[in-house]
């Protein structure tokens, strides 16, 4: 009797623990196809792309595939992901001139191709834009972190004025769509929690930035070297950013400053180690409390310490499509642009992490 | 009752246990026709049915054994380590209660230091998951901890017998180098054993059993740097989480049934065991205050049948046989897309023979066995686009001999050979082979030291390792033991 008990219980678990065992999925990872065709505008017919270099971009990181000589290029075997392209290619007769198309929101499914075509233009059409920002600090366990800048360069081939303009660093607004969000949408970013500002008015003629130039502006325009042996040294930047509302901030009266536009903020200018949003804008709408209108906008850039979906863009997209991934706090590493003045306005495209700041020079 | 409470408790306080299979590590590792207290062709020490113990352990014993093992070398896989020592103690005490059954309780404690380890943060990274999670470092890692455990068994009524085993592990983990990364990994094992005794031949059992861990790991930024840590699903996509503070957990629950039967007659001996385990393993990583992101899961089902048989040809004579048949069923996912990223199906067959010689009653006895075996592995690594296919084979041969010189000490070496075609677990092919030598001193039946070396070796690469070719590979190892039997 205890045996056929036994035998029956033995045979009723084996059933019940085969039962317990998951399904599995019947779709496979690393199956998508990914297959573009990249043209450039050559006066109004779409010409094929040759030799050009295309960068995806994904939650796996970055890749970098060459373009046929059909300007065609293929990945197989992608896993499921949405991706982000850049292709980049130089002009057959100019090659100062940048073919640069972008493509973002690619959703490669598991099994499926997908197929696009991708338009490059001409880029070197382009003004003052932020060229590097340098704001995680030099390798140190001292918390130092007082070296950083921000550079702009002129991409274009005339001469700018920075008369007025206004650097902006936005990282407030953090209770409603984030920092650089376009709060209900009047046209305008919200969430500036410093503004420095270029002396002279907007349209003046005093502070030229000439085609190719590099212009360094410092948070503390210092030999960081003498604090820390693996900092820079900002002693030489063509400017500084000076907080007249401070007690404590240090001015060098060797360079010129960019003054404080808020009384109320009374701490030296200083962006996040990691995470931050740095604007430059013309300065015509100097009302900066309503926030600042996108049509000022020069150029801003959004760098975050992880990718989607840990971390969330809040910088409006009119402003700039993507975000850089920043190198870590206190690395001594650098943020910058892949070459002058490249600008897509997709940051995830258009900067690299570099192992050192290279201020004036790229 | 009371007795059996501060057995309990004596195993769990009492951090030393487990000193099984001393005579025959000694020997090397003979175990298809020799007769041992701990290698019985029963329900408990074959068919591993706790229920069995009222028959399985008779004599109340403690052991205790403290021991030492290390090796090194570079016949390994990418993230295991360089060298690898590992040294503790055991306890453990099997005491028959009577009408009340018999308890035996194990209790260890261990030390394991991974040197030279690249990157990896697991602490079983080669567990047949898709996943790996590294960081950027190459350093060493100290694990220790202790390990208790007890099984009980008593007759439920005339002829049916019930047991338990539970078994609780926990492990400190820590990395010595940038990340410095921390682990705190917990395991509760536990099984639950009927078993019948159908007449003066027979004897049949069913066992249930249950696992439970969890691996929690902290990878925290060391002086201001950030910790950066890189989660791959296969071997090619990894996605980077960076932060003051990286943490993720590993979760696995797994189920297994099993029967056994044990059938005797008056020289001849048959065990068998078959069964059935499902375990399920859970990679997480948490977001925001209290949510985790499910980053993946990997399944694994096995089905496994195990024979063996004994017969005692004469008093002088044993001989015996063994036949093991295992399937093995893997796949991994992507949870949050539920898509496959790997499959693998693992098939091996195991046979072997053995004997167990005296030629006169005070002369030494001698062994020698010879176990074959097939390997079949179809590997689909989808996410890597890694197809592999694999029939390998391996052969051992082993021999050991016992000498007791007097009532007081007996001597016992042994040695071990085997050749594997394909090495299926590092994939390094051409002939992979494997050398062991053992001995053992028994003193007043009271104090064992055993010893053994081994080494793996390997110089005609193929396999998946592609580009090793005409790299010479090796590992050697050597482990001391010390049992004392206090009782």
């Amino acid at each position: 009797m205890a045996g056929r008990f036994l035998i029956i219980l033995s045979f009723g678990f084996s059933i019940l623990l085969l039962g317990c065992s998951p399904e599995m999925p019947v779709l496979y990872d690393g199956t998508g196809v990914l297959r573009v065709v990249c043209l450039w505008d050559s006066l109004g017919s779409k010409v094929p792309l040759r030799g050009a270099k295309c960068i995806i971009t994904s939650e796996y990181g970055i890749k970098i595939y060459n373009v046929d000589s059909n300007g065609v290029f293929e990945v197989r075997g992608l896993p499921e992901s949405i991706y982000s392209l850049s292709v980049r290619g130089v002009h057959p007769l100019d090659s100062k001139i940048l073919l640069v198309g972008v493509k973002k929101d690619i959703e490669v499914k598991a099994g499926k191709e997908v197929s696009d075509t991708l338009i490059a233009m001409p880029t070197s059409g382009f003004g003052v834009v932020i060229n590097e920002i340098y704001s995680c600090g030099p390798v140190n366990n001292m918390f130092y972190f007082f070296d950083q800048f921000i550079e702009l360069y002129n991409s274009s081939d005339s001469v700018r004025y920075l008369d007025g303009m206004i650097v902006m660093r936005v990282s407030g607004n953090n209770e409603g769509l984030g920092p650089g969000a376009d709060e209900g949408n009047d046209g305008d970013i919200d969430g500036v929690t410093y503004a420095f500002r270029f002396p002279g008015k907007p349209g003046g003629r005093e502070y030229p930035i000439y085609p190719g130039q590099f212009v360094v502006i410092a948070s503390k325009a210092m030999d960081h070297r003498k604090f820390v042996s693996t900092s820079i040294d900002l002693s030489n930047a063509d400017w500084e950013f000076y907080n007249q509302y401070s007690p404590n901030d240090i001015d060098n009266p060797n360079v010129p400053n960019l003054l404080n536009m808020f009384s109320h903020r009374t701490t030296e200018f200083l962006i996040n180690l990691i995470t931050d949003v740095v604007v430059v804008a013309t300065g015509e709408d100097s009302v900066l409390t309503d926030g600042v209108d996108i049509e000022t906008i020069v150029d801003g850039v959004e760098y975050q310490s992880n990718p989607h979906p840990v971390s969330k863009k809040t910088l409006d997209p009119k402003v700039d499509r993507g975000y850089v991934l920043s190198p870590p706090r206190y690395s001594g590493k650098s943020m910058q642009r892949k070459s002058p003045g490249f600008d897509t306005n997709d940051s995830s495209v258009d900067f690299e992490v570099i192992e050192k700041p290279t201020p004036k020079q790229q | 009752m009371k007795k059996l409470f501060v057995l309990i408790l004596l195993s769990v306080f009492v951090s030393i246990s487990y000193s099984q299979y001393y005579r025959l590590s000694s020997l090397g590792n003979l175990f298809i026709a020799i007769e041992d207290i701990d290698n019985e062709l029963n329900l408990y020490d074959f068919g591993g049915n706790p229920a069995w113990i009222v028959e399985g352990e008779r004599i109340n014993r403690t052991w205790s054994h403290l021991y030492f093992s290390s090796h090194s070398g570079n016949y390994k896989r990418l993230y295991e380590p360089e060298i690898l020592n590992r040294y503790g103690a055991n306890f453990v005490r099997v005491q028959n209660l009577g009408r009340s059954g018999v308890f035996k309780g194990y209790a260890t404690y261990e030390v394991e230091e991974r040197k030279n380890l690249y990157r990896s943060l697991l602490l079983y990274p080669y567990d047949g998951k898709a996943f790996f999670v590294i960081d950027t470092t190459v350093g060493n890692y100290r694990y220790a901890g202790p390990s208790v455990s007890f099984d009980y068994g008593f007759e439920l009524v005339r002829n049916l017998f019930t047991g338990i085993r539970l078994k609780y592990t926990l492990i400190d983990g820590l990395k010595d180098v940038y990340t410095s990364a921390r682990t705190i990994y917990r395991n509760i094992e536990g099984i639950w054993g009927l078993a019948m005794r159908m007449n003066r031949n027979l004897s049949i059992g069913f066992s249930f059993e249950f696992t439970n861990s969890q691996e929690k790991i902290e990878a925290k930024s060391e002086d201001l740097y950030d910790a950066e840590i890189y989660f791959f699903r296969g071997d090619q996509y990894s996605i980077k989480r960076r932060s003051n503070l990286v943490e993720f957990k590993l979760n696995d629950k797994g189920y297994g049934g099993y029967v056994q039967s044990n059938l005797t007659f008056d020289k001849l001996s048959f065990s068998i065991r078959m069964g059935y385990k499902q375990i399920g393993k859970y990679l997480f990583i948490p977001y925001g205050l209290i949510e985790e992101y499910e980053f993946g899961y990997s399944n694994f089902e096995s089905y496994t049948s195990k024979f063996m048989g004994r017969l005692k040809v004469s008093k002088l004579l044993t001989i015996g046989s063994f036949f093991q048949y295992e399937y093995v069923n893997t796949w991994s996912k992507h949870s949050e897309r539920n898509l496959l990223l790997w499959h693998g199906k693992f098939k091996f067959i195991k046979g072997g023979i053995g004997t167990w010689l005296k030629m006169r009653e005070r002369s030494p006895a001698v062994g020698f066995e010879v176990i074959y075996r097939l390997s079949t592995i179809d590997s689909l690594k989808y996410i890597d686009n890694k197809f592999t296919n694999i029939n390998g084979f391996d052969y051992q041969l082993k021999g050991g001999i016992e000498y007791v010189l007097s009532e007081k000490i007996t001597l016992r070496v042994g040695a071990g050979y085997r050749f594997f075609n394909k090495d299926i677990l590092t994939g390094y092919g051409g002939g992979s082979r494997y050398y062991e030598l053992t001995s053992g001193v028994d003193v007043l039946q009271k104090y064992v030291l055993i010893m053994s070396f081994w080494k793996f070796k390997n110089n005609i690469f193929g396999g998946f390792a592609g580009n090793d070719f005409g790299v010479y590979r090796s590992r050697n190892g050597f482990t001391i033991s010390f049992v004392v039997k206090l009782i």
